[in-house]
């Protein structure tokens, strides 16, 4: 069977310490204000006075996402000009020297995976490192990780060994792209949703 | 246990090299391997450590978000090019290019000026890490002071200096600490005050802790802030407010003691002082510890009930986390280092260490000691080896006293740290400030710091040695400028843990004038006529291999010579930790036949040497609270209600890489506070916030967050001073804030005992 | 939000097109005769000003790409992008406004072929407005997959639609040869939009609505648009009743375009952008949010 390359993330071990982001910044060159992967700070719940000590019950974790490389990428359906197309191994490319710039895309995609880079006039977005993956090596964020908590490979591989999980709170339903992303979530996330964490960091996302 | 990745990633692409080398060390508590890629004499790429394998024993030494974005540090727009004099008044800024002979003429003439006119004490090279490996740093300088005849020595850091004092009145040393692979054989961590994620406490540490709790371990941070590491790396998140730390200690230990879940049997056969029953001679009548838990001479039981008023945690939290301290064993109560940098950061310390000893984990797998925790079986690391030589002048101050000794030196004795003489013969009149923005940026109370620097009848001499034109070189009269760690050799080992040699060749050419801290401390010799003696004909590289043969011959037997390692381009050598070393073990087996090297043999819960201080208000016998000098209780808190911290961010290393854009992208600079306190001053997350108290202000964009505690606010240290016309520093160096108070044992810094007001900015 | 100014011109311009089309055509089409011969001149004007107006969106459109030597490829995704077919509709209603321009003024084309021609055009401008609309339906944007979303684009054609084609009648033909009086209309729609905008307010629509989770920053657009927008469209209202009140549209009076009429085109098209922008502020650009 033919290999679907996909991302495993593990929020119960990302410290948000954004190496990979880092990483990927360096690797691909990318200027300030341009963000291939992106670590969201997830927080929510409050705090309560009991007997005048304070009590929280805060929710606090990070999600570190580049693009997802969907079998259903919106950005690719959504491209008038067919710009972006998706690889037999599952990689989705945007060729910049076909995109006008429309940044239609940047809506498509419910992930926020495409960005608009000024210095070419066309919007980019991670690559999977696929010149890195095709000469053995690895995406430049998961060989950053000083926690370990990212990995990539064949989707199927990934879900045998991490299970399936591909939503927490703040990622969309997954239903609409089918995005190739394999999670292992925070001990916070169950009750995420509940206390009305969302992103906290739209400042540097 | 560990997955293994492919292990042939991209190799360097054409017409491109790939060098492998230690990151630069700016004194993080990383030492990470980079692999740098070079094309046309130019860094194109850093990448880090790929080796095959990245086991528990050998792990990857991958770095962090800094040593990643390091070219935007090396080729930033702002980087010094030539030497400058100073053409306006002292602090102004203001600046003309000069040559490097003339500037090096100029060192030579004030040097040999000074030392005629006042004598060797009145040199200083002060505390400072910006560039910190065995060829790069203050170190090239004191080198050549000590062969001028010496200079004012100081002791202790900003970093440690509470804990470095305390840990060996509990102990008798320093190497309190097991190697950290023994953490997975723990069944219960206390991250106390301790945030490796966002301070990097040794590389590998976050990941250690993960492994750790993987394996079962219940982690429980406690912390004013839920930091990234109480995030990721704890299972439990416990708020405490600021320099309450020992108030929740010794209720926990009032817990453990009263329910008999303490290691009666340990603290019988190895401490001293818990209870009158052991009591040193000469200190029989005095308090001892359960004295002073149950209140028997001040009257107050140190009871959840009442740390709970002072901690702010809730007395039955208090209590659980003193029986699942006591009861999971093994188990590890780290201490961070935040909390020893306030007002009575020793008794902390102290607290903490207690603790350990009174639930047993002294000596065993999966314990722990506390303390400051230097490395077992050796204290780990060799820290700086570059032979400074001897320094002609025996007095030394406290690190965080150099202003002292700018005032007042020749009044400055025993009473205020000073060691090796009775009294300074001069105060400091001169200042050689290499990769040092302690002077004013990181030094405590900005605005005097400024004003005593600016006085030029008392220093009279400032050289300052730099990548930038940071705050304190803006201050000085003579600004040297160096080349980064890439740009000539260097060599480092593991930080405080790590059994590794990086080498860090040089990769790329220094740009400008640029020069490296070697050689222009050479250039300066050439001038006193000294330069034989100090460089005795050898390059940095030369340097390298000198420091390479003493690893070998003290820590590391198995080293490749300087040669090898270059060829190999392995940019490290490690010694893989396979059977964890456990500090104390052969005490714990036989306190008898291995005392500990304090006074008693023993653990000292009482310490005997302290009380002989008889200082017992500030420098109790056993550890106490005590209310710190600035706090939530004390009348300052009327006009200054928030406690404030000034923690270390990712964004910079203390205040290098201030302004590297991709870090700023990734952690901007924010002041953080609490909704119950952003909400009744009508601050919105985001606005711009006037955060001060009586020694000075500072503007700053803010972040309402539930991730710190009601009455406190955040602050990350290192932001450089930017004041404006008003003296209000524009970018939220929180050192504007800050006290030049010391406590009172060490004579360390208190940094983060601080109270503040904040309120939304009036738009300018 | 405010650099999307060339989107907030294209979807304007057209759906004002699309309105201008339907207004003028729509009562003789469904009567099913065409416009007595006085009406020539007049519909000739209106189908320039209609074909003006597409082009117009047409070429601003090219301002919002960085690549528009690029733009020629734009119709190449007809099998999955809205955004190409509403590229390829507003062209067929361009090309289809054009034809029975040029027929109308050049030629004497048979009342059969024009009527086909003027019913092809008008549906291709109900075409276009779907696929507007079905541009901003985005899975992923839920603030703009909602029914305001069609009603907006359909209140702007309506409302602009008809106090434009009002103006336009009346400067080209003078007074006194429109069969029916669209201010009346006007007031209506005027008034129906009003409505609409303050319902959507307490309903959310304001912020946009964001189904936690979501990768959206949760804040909108700056709330004067949607004021600006409101209180616009009542100073639109307002002129259009003056104008009635005034007998502005008086088959009797010889009275053109009064300074009411242009008062309420004004107000009327200052309103439809500052909403505009306030859509496009419900979606801001993924790193918008960004220090």
């Amino acid at each position: 069977m033919a290999i679907r390359y996909g991302f495993f993330f593990d929020a119960s071990a990302c410290t948000g310490c954004k190496a990979c982001q880092m990483a990927c910044k360096d690797r691909h060159d990318l200027a300030a204000g341009l963000l291939w992967r992106r670590v969201y700070e997830v927080a929510g719940g409050g705090w309560r006075q009991e007997d005048g000590i304070w009590v929280p019950s805060v929710v606090a974790y990070n999600v570190s996402l580049a693009c997802n490389h969907c079998q259903n990428p919106a950005c690719a359906l959504s491209c008038p000009v067919k710009a972006i197309s998706r690889r037999d191994d599952g990689i989705v490319l945007v060729d910049a020297g076909a995109c006008i710039g429309c940044r239609y895309c940047e809506w498509a995609c419910p992930y926020g995976a495409l960005r608009f880079d000024p210095r070419t006039g066309a919007v980019s977005k991670c690559t999977f490192c696929h010149d890195d993956i095709d000469a053995g090596g690895r995406p430049a964020c998961v060989a950053a990780c000083p926690q370990r908590a990212l990995d990539f490979g064949d989707l199927a591989g990934l879900e045998e060994k991490h299970g399936r999980v591909r939503e927490i709170v703040p990622l969309p339903a997954p239903g609409l792209t089918d995005p190739a992303l394999v999670i292992r979530p925070h001990r916070d996330a169950g009750r995420a949703a509940a206390a009305g964490a969302a992103v906290a960091n739209w400042e540097e996302v | 246990m560990i997955k293994k990745g492919p292990t042939a990633p991209a190799g360097p692409a054409a017409g491109e090299r790939m060098v492998r080398t230690g990151c630069p060390s700016h004194n993080c508590g990383g030492r990470c391997l980079l692999r740098v890629f070079v094309r046309d004499g130019r860094i194109v790429r850093i990448e880090t450590d790929d080796r095959p394998g990245d086991t528990l024993a050998d792990p990857q030494l991958r770095a962090c978000v800094r040593g990643r974005a390091y070219r935007r540090r090396q080729y930033h727009p702002d980087r010094l090019m030539h030497p400058l004099k100073r053409v306006g008044g002292r602090g102004e800024g203001r600046f003309e290019r000069v040559s490097w002979d003339e500037a090096l003429d100029r060192v030579a003439a004030e040097f040999k000026r000074i030392k005629a006119a006042y004598g060797n004490e009145a040199f200083y090279v002060p505390y400072g890490t910006g560039s910190y490996n065995q060829i790069n740093g203050r170190q090239t300088a004191q080198r050549l002071m000590n062969l001028f005849g010496g200079s004012l020595g100081f002791y202790n850091s900003y970093s440690w200096a509470a804990i470095s004092a305390a840990t060996p009145t509990v102990y008798g040393t320093c190497v309190t600490g097991n190697q950290r692979q023994d953490w997975l054989n723990s069944r219960y961590i206390l991250m106390w005050s301790w945030n490796p994620a966002e301070m990097r406490d040794g590389t590998n540490s976050e990941y250690f802790l993960r492994q750790a709790r993987e394996r079962g371990a219940r982690v429980v941070c406690v912390d004013p802030r839920l930091t990234l590491s109480a995030a990721a790396l704890a299972d439990e998140w416990v708020p405490i407010r600021p320099g309450t730390d020992a108030a929740m200690m010794t209720a926990m230990a009032f817990v453990m003691v009263r329910e008999d879940l303490h290691d009666a049997e340990f603290v019988r056969t190895h401490c001293v002082g818990f209870d009158a029953s052991q009591m040193p001679a000469g200190a029989e009548g005095a308090e001892s510890y359960t004295d002073y838990l149950f209140g028997a001479r001040d009257g107050v039981p140190k009871t959840p009930e009442w740390a709970e008023g002072i901690c702010g945690v809730p007395r039955g939290t208090i209590a659980r986390l003193a029986r699942e301290y006591a009861t999971t064993r093994p188990g590890v109560l780290y201490q961070g280092y935040g909390m020893q940098r306030r007002a009575y950061g020793e008794q902390v310390v102290r607290a903490g260490c207690v603790l350990a000893a009174l639930t047993g984990n002294v000596g065993l797998p999966g314990g722990w000691a506390g303390g400051i925790a230097l490395q077992a079986p050796d204290g780990g690391p060799l820290w700086l080896v570059f032979p400074t030589g001897e320094n002609p002048v025996k007095a030394a101050i406290p690190s965080f006293l150099w202003t002292e000794a700018v005032l007042r030196g020749r009044t400055m004795g025993p009473a205020e740290g000073l060691r090796g003489a009775d009294r300074l013969t001069s105060d400091i009149k001169c200042i050689w400030a290499v990769a040092c923005n302690a002077l004013i940026n990181q030094h405590g109370n900005i605005n005097r710091t400024a004003r005593i620097l600016a006085d030029e009848t008392k220093v009279e001499f400032l050289v300052v040695q730099d990548n930038f034109l940071t705050p304190t070189a803006r201050f000085a009269d003579l600004v040297l400028p160096a080349c980064t760690q890439f740009e000539t050799w260097g060599l480092e080992d593991g930080w405080k843990y790590g059994d590794e040699v990086l080498l860090m060749p040089q990769i790329v050419e220094p740009p400008g004038e640029t020069k490296s801290d070697y050689r222009i401390a050479a250039g300066i010799a050439a001038r006193l006529g000294l330069e034989p003696a100090y460089t005795e004909g050898r390059t940095e590289r030369d340097w390298v291999a000198w420091a390479l043969d003493y690893y070998r011959r003290t820590r590391f037997p198995g080293l490749p010579t300087l040669d090898e390692l270059e060829r190999s381009n392995a940019g490290v050598y490690s010694a893989p930790v396979t059977e964890p070393a456990v500090a104390f073990a052969d005490f714990r087996r036989d306190p008898a036949g291995h005392p500990l090297p304090t006074p008693s043999g023993r653990i000292e819960i009482f310490s005997k040497a302290l009380h002989d201080l008889g200082r017992p208000a500030e420098i109790p016998a056993v550890p106490k609270y005590i209310q710190e000098w600035e706090s939530p209780f004390g009348p300052e808190a009327v006009a200054y209600p928030l406690a404030a911290l000034g923690p270390h961010s990712l964004s910079r290393v203390h205040s290098t890489m201030e302004g590297v854009d991709w870090l700023e992208e990734a952690f901007p600079q924010r002041l953080f506070l609490n909704p119950a306190d952003a909400e009744p001053r009508r601050i919105r997350n985001g606005d711009t916030v006037k955060v001060w108290n009586d020694r000075g202000a500072c503007l700053v964009r803010c972040r309402v967050t539930p991730r710190i505690m009601p009455g406190v606010v955040a602050l990350p240290q290192g932001a450089w001073w930017t004041p404006g016309a008003d003296g209000i520093d524009r970018r939220g160096s929180v050192n504007v804030l800050t006290s030049e108070r010391w406590t009172p044992l060490a004579f360390g810094n208190a940094q983060h005992t601080i109270m503040v007001q904040v309120e939304k900015a009036r738009a300018d | 939000m405010l650099k999307e100014w060339p989107l907030v011109a294209f979807t304007v311009l057209g759906q004002t097109a699309v309105g201008v089309f339907w207004f003028f055509h729509l009562p003789f089409l469904v009567r099913g005769r065409l416009p007595a011969y006085g009406w020539r001149l007049a519909g000739l004007v209106v189908l320039a000003v209609v074909v003006l107006l597409t082009a117009l969106a047409a070429a601003v459109s090219f301002f919002h790409l960085s690549h528009p030597f690029r733009a020629r490829r734009a119709l190449g995704n007809l099998r999955s992008s809205w955004l190409s077919r509403e590229i390829l509709s507003e062209l067929l209603f361009l090309a289809l406004a054009a034809a029975a321009a040029w027929l109308d003024g050049f030629r004497n084309p048979g009342p059969e072929l024009e009527r086909a021609l003027l019913a092809a055009a008008g549906l291709a401008g109900l075409l276009f407005l779907f696929c507007m609309t079905k541009v901003y339906m985005l899975p992923s944007a839920p603030a703009w997959r909602r029914i305001s979303t069609p009603l907006a684009f359909l209140s702007t054609t309506l409302v602009a639609g008809a106090v434009t084609t009002e103006l336009v009648v009346r400067l080209a033909a003078g007074p006194g040869v429109f069969e029916i009086d669209l201010m009346p209309a006007a007031l209506v729609l005027i008034a129906v939009e009003i409505a609409l905008a303050a319902v959507a307010a307490p309903l959310g629509g304001l912020k946009g609505f964001r189904p936690a989770p979501s990768l959206r920053p949760n804040d909108g657009p700056p709330p004067f648009l949607h004021r600006a927008r409101i209180v616009l469209l009542a100073a639109g209202f307002v002129s259009v009743a003056a104008d009635i009140a005034t007998g502005g549209n008086d088959i009797m009076k010889e009275r053109g375009a009064g300074p009411f009429l242009i008062l309420a085109f004004l107000f009327v098209l200052a309103g439809e952008i500052a909403g505009r922008f306030h859509f496009y502020g419900l979606m801001p650009r993924p790193g918008d949010r960004r220090a």
